[in-house]
């Protein structure tokens, strides 16, 4: 028989099975992003000699030495300068594509998926094949007389930069457009107005909160990418290659503190542009309800071959390097020379293809499985639990978004890889550094779909004596399958390609797939550097094929 | 199955339910005896609902006691409740089939296994679903579904069947038939139940008792009877059943005789109210047509007029504040009146049942 005694409201409320797991999600987010990163910004604190007398000390050198600031200007510079490109290439195929009927759509389309879940800096060393010094198409142009500048340098890191950009443009852009009523656009010609001056006065401005998200995306990237600067950048010094220097200088002598404080401040214009991004969608976003959305309208032939051709060229520039790495991949190598003769021989003796496969695809599947089964949780926390402790676990996970990969690397190599945890080289540390960076994807997801979701059934389980922990189990987690798979899709395409922190983490026995493609890139192999990459882009398809076929989503739903 | 259920009154004691400082029910004392059927009606936001999910466990009530059978269960998690309930958007669990949804409960009381076949089969029975064992949910219409969720919270045997609105989402015809199928259904096995809705039909029809609720407090208990012919103050009157309310002034402490706003003199039933500005209250099919102009208690003019098969229901300005609302049996004489014409109308003093006069229960 149960207690008939009575109680008052106690001041302390029921600790059941929730409250176990709300305990165990703010330990997950302490230990794997708040130690690391505050460990890493009380090591930028520290002295970082013996010269080094005041607490600042590596801030001020980093703001009145030109070689810091310098590298700053750079980053910034560079990366302002590729969004832009990113945007003029990716908005107006957004709208050739999505309104006007050119054909070849779904072409575009794939083309667009492949090139967003390629290696990001495979389009780096692809365009040193065809544009660098003994590149194909530079001596093709050179035969019939034409000097092109090679790829190197800031003319081929803005080119590359904005190509490996566009992708986010386009796709966040048309997400944008498919939530702009026809009747906005039908009111504007009804009003009087040429389609050009439709576009820009009524369409336009609803796609803005759209289009800064994926700017802001971009310059992110672009500001945080090692690998593309380090392949194709020469000599110019950029943020996040000055922090991968300064670390491979430091742990030697076990001393992180430049490398720290580079990345408090890489981090921090991270979060910035994050702050200033959400501010002005904030601003900008008018929440108006679709009915229908705009239909796509019909060219005349002239004005159709002119989208059509813009359309194809700016594809074709994107998926160039791609088609590059996978046809060279195919093609024998001679002392470092790539030759016209048809070959397998690459895939049979690619060293190390097979061990760092292996090592990808079980980092790769750990982590996603830690991933859903920490973000199901996290998300049905953060969704149902409307607490003030859920509302700091939701922001919590936002973190993650607005810190670059590089910088993780740094905070993880100084907290895990040294006393008391000795992680360095690592498999977990590898495993641990996706988990925390790929989370918001499986949380996102999760909390989303239980948000659209009645909490009748699992209250249903509840009065029917099922407990919290077993309804979450038998109730909860079936209904959310959909959620959980595609979460789960989406962590295992990107996780699968991760290098900047990668970079940084990884031991002899460690080695992923990405890291050996840059690794004989930067030893000049491009033949075994293009076997392994056509692999990687390969099973990076998998989940991709899977979500589009299986799950019926669409190429939006990767942003 | 009726013979192994073990039912239990629900008694609340001073019961308050309090979210950040707004309270959404306050100082709610109801004594639901074994076997009855018990509705708590009133408009939405009044409470209802949350009472009912305080009383499954899904709320913590902030202060009184609320007890099921002998159990005071104000501590006890909503999953060790043992009650049954039954919610408006059915909450069926959609990725199991008619049959696992039924035995869930019974599975998770480690029942055996032949006889969690024999209940399953049993409850699926008393809702007439024999045969849609397999089924998955989506393959059933949405009063198939609402049966469903009916023998599953039945089959458990819990003490207390909790419902939630369970018709709302029926359409009309629907709702009446399984409303008439689920009394009978609670009539056999005796089992205590406690119904929300909105609907005064819905209560007045299937109820042993109902609770009357506004803004978060009992206004009246009684048999659907005592509810609609002497309700306890002018909310439960406006809210339970149509009629018209007019101003008066009362003669005398506890008289017959009130004035209308137009100094007309009334009669008036039986009270116990002091002198001074009263309520009226008239219920449509109260007022009837006057064959003879002396026999009128209100004389005026028809204002609107709406044809509704079995009576003819009209607005009538009589000249004073508001138009009085009369149904009338379709009769020779009925149904030749027309907008415009003029019309006398007849009450029987015994059914004029007066308020104290207030201005907030006006709205």
């Amino acid at each position: 028989m149960l207690e008939t005694s009575s109680s008052k409201a106690s001041l302390w409320p029921r600790f059941d099975f929730w409250s176990h797991m709300s305990c165990l999600a703010v330990g997950i987010f302490l230990l794997l992003l708040i130690y690391p990163l505050g460990w890493m910004l009380g090591i930028s604190f520290m002295a970082s000699g013996p010269s080094d007398t005041h607490i600042l000390g590596v801030y001020l050198d980093l703001f009145s030495k030109p070689y810091y600031y310098q590298a700053l200007t750079n980053s910034i510079i560079l990366s302002l300068v590729a969004t832009c490109g990113a945007l003029a290439l990716g908005v107006p195929l957004a709208y050739i594509v999505s309104r006007f009927n050119i054909p070849g759509k779904l072409a575009i389309r794939a083309a667009i998926v492949l090139s967003f879940v390629a290696p990001p800096f495979i389009g780096a060393y692809s365009w040193i094949l065809l544009l660098g010094n003994n590149g194909i198409l530079r001596r093709a142009l050179a035969d019939v007389g034409a000097q092109f500048p090679t790829i190197y340098g800031w003319g081929g890191l803005i080119l590359v930069l904005s190509l490996q950009g566009m992708p986010f443009v386009f796709l966040l852009t048309g997400a944008a457009l498919k939530t702009v009523d026809q009747s906005v656009e039908d009111a504007a010609i009804n009003l009087g107005r040429r389609p050009f001056a439709v576009f820009r006065t009524a369409i336009l401005p609803l796609l803005l909160p759209g289009i800064s998200t994926a700017a802001l995306l971009v310059f992110v990237t672009a500001f945080s990418d090692f690998g593309t600067p380090a392949i194709i950048g020469q000599n110019l010094r950029v943020f996040p290659r000055l922090i991968y220097s300064e670390f491979i200088n430091e742990t030697t002598g076990g001393n992180y503190t430049l490398a720290s404080a580079l990345s408090v401040v890489l981090l921090l214009a991270s979060v910035g542009a994050l702050i200033v991004q959400r501010l002005y969608a904030a601003r900008h976003s008018y929440g108006a309800i679709t009915v229908s959305p705009l239909r796509p309208r019909i060219l005349p032939l002239g004005k159709r071959i002119i989208a059509a051709l813009y359309a194809y060229a700016v594809i074709l520039l994107a998926s160039l390097p791609l088609l590059t790495v996978i046809v060279t991949s195919f093609l024998r190598t001679k002392r470092s020379v790539i030759t016209g003769e048809f070959t397998l021989d690459g895939y049979l003796r690619a060293p190390r293809l097979w061990s760092s496969l292996v090592n990808t695809l079980t980092y790769t599947t750990l982590a996603t499985v830690i991933c859903v089964a920490v973000g199901c949780i996290i998300g049905y926390i953060i969704s149902r639990r409307k607490t003030r402790l859920g509302a700091m676990l939701d922001f919590a996970s936002m973190m993650p978004y607005a810190v670059a990969g590089v910088v993780f690397g740094i905070a993880y190599s100084a907290t895990f890889g040294g006393p008391p945890f000795f992680l360095a080289g690592t498999a977990l540390i590898l495993v641990l550094v996706y988990v925390i960076r790929r989370l918001p994807y499986s949380i996102r997801s999760v909390s989303s779909m239980l948000a659209q979701m009645g909490t009748d059934a699992e209250e249903a389980s509840i009065n029917l004596g099922v407990p919290p922990g077993k309804t979450f189990w038998r109730i909860t987690i079936p209904m959310i399958q959909p959620a959980i798979l595609s979460g789960a899709l989406l962590t295992w395409a990107t996780v699968i390609r991760e290098f900047n922190a990668t970079v940084i983490l990884y031991g002899t026995n460690t080695m992923t797939m990405s890291v050996e493609v840059f690794r004989q890139v930067v030893a000049g192999n491009f033949g075994d550097a293009s076997v392994v990459g056509t692999v990687l882009i390969a099973i990076s398809l998998i989940p991709i094929v899977i979500l589009f076929s299986l799950l019926g989503k669409d190429e939006e739903f990767l942003v | 199955m009726s013979g192994t259920h073990v039912h239990s009154p629900v008694v609340m004691t001073g019961v308050r339910i309090s979210y950040g400082g707004l309270i959404a029910v306050d100082d709610v004392n109801i004594e639901i005896r074994s076997g009855e059927f018990f509705t708590l009606l009133g408009p939405s936001g009044c409470g209802k609902t949350t009472l009912l999910r305080t009383i499954a466990g899904f709320n913590r009530h902030t202060s009184g006691t609320i007890r099921i059978g002998d159990v005071v269960v104000d501590d006890i998690p909503a999953y060790a409740r043992d009650t049954g309930m039954v919610f408006q958007n059915y909450a069926i669990f959609p990725h199991l089939t008619v049959w696992e949804n039924v035995a869930y409960g019974l599975v998770s009381r480690g029942v055996p296994r032949d006889e969690i076949a024999d209940r399953v089969a049993d409850a699926l029975w008393m809702v007439d679903l024999t045969g849609y064992d397999k089924r998955m949910p989506k393959q059933l219409s949405g009063g198939q579904q609402q049966r469903v969720v009916i023998a599953r919270a039945i089959v458990i045997r819990p003490r207390v069947l909790l419902m939630d609105e369970p018709l709302a989402n029926l359409d009309a015809k629907l709702r009446v038939r399984l409303r008439e199928d689920l009394r009978a259904l609670q009539q056999r096995l005796g089992i205590t139940t406690i119904y929300v809705t909105h609907d005064q039909e819905e209560a007045l029809s299937i109820s042993d008792r109902i609770a009357v609720m506004n803004k978060g407090r009992v206004m009246q208990i009684g048999t659907p009877e005592e509810v609609y012919t002497a309700p306890s103050n002018i909310v439960v009157a406006r809210f339970v059943g149509e009629g018209t309310f007019l101003r008066a002034e009362l003669q005398a402490s506890q008289g017959r005789a009130v004035a209308l706003t137009n100094g007309r003199h009334l009669d008036i039933a039986e009270h116990r109210l002091a002198k001074g500005p009263v309520l009226l209250a008239l219920r449509p099919q109260d007022l009837q047509l006057a064959t003879q102009p002396r026999e009128a208690t209100f004389s005026g003019t028809i204002l609107t007029r709406s044809y509704f098969g079995p009576f003819i229901q009209l607005l009538v300005d009589v000249g004073l504040e508001t138009a009085l609302m009369a149904r009338l049996n379709v009769t020779a004489a009925s149904q030749t009146l027309q907008v415009g014409d003029p019309i006398g109308l007849k009450v029987d003093p015994e059914r004029i049942v007066a308020f104290p006069f207030s201005e907030d229960a006006d709205a």
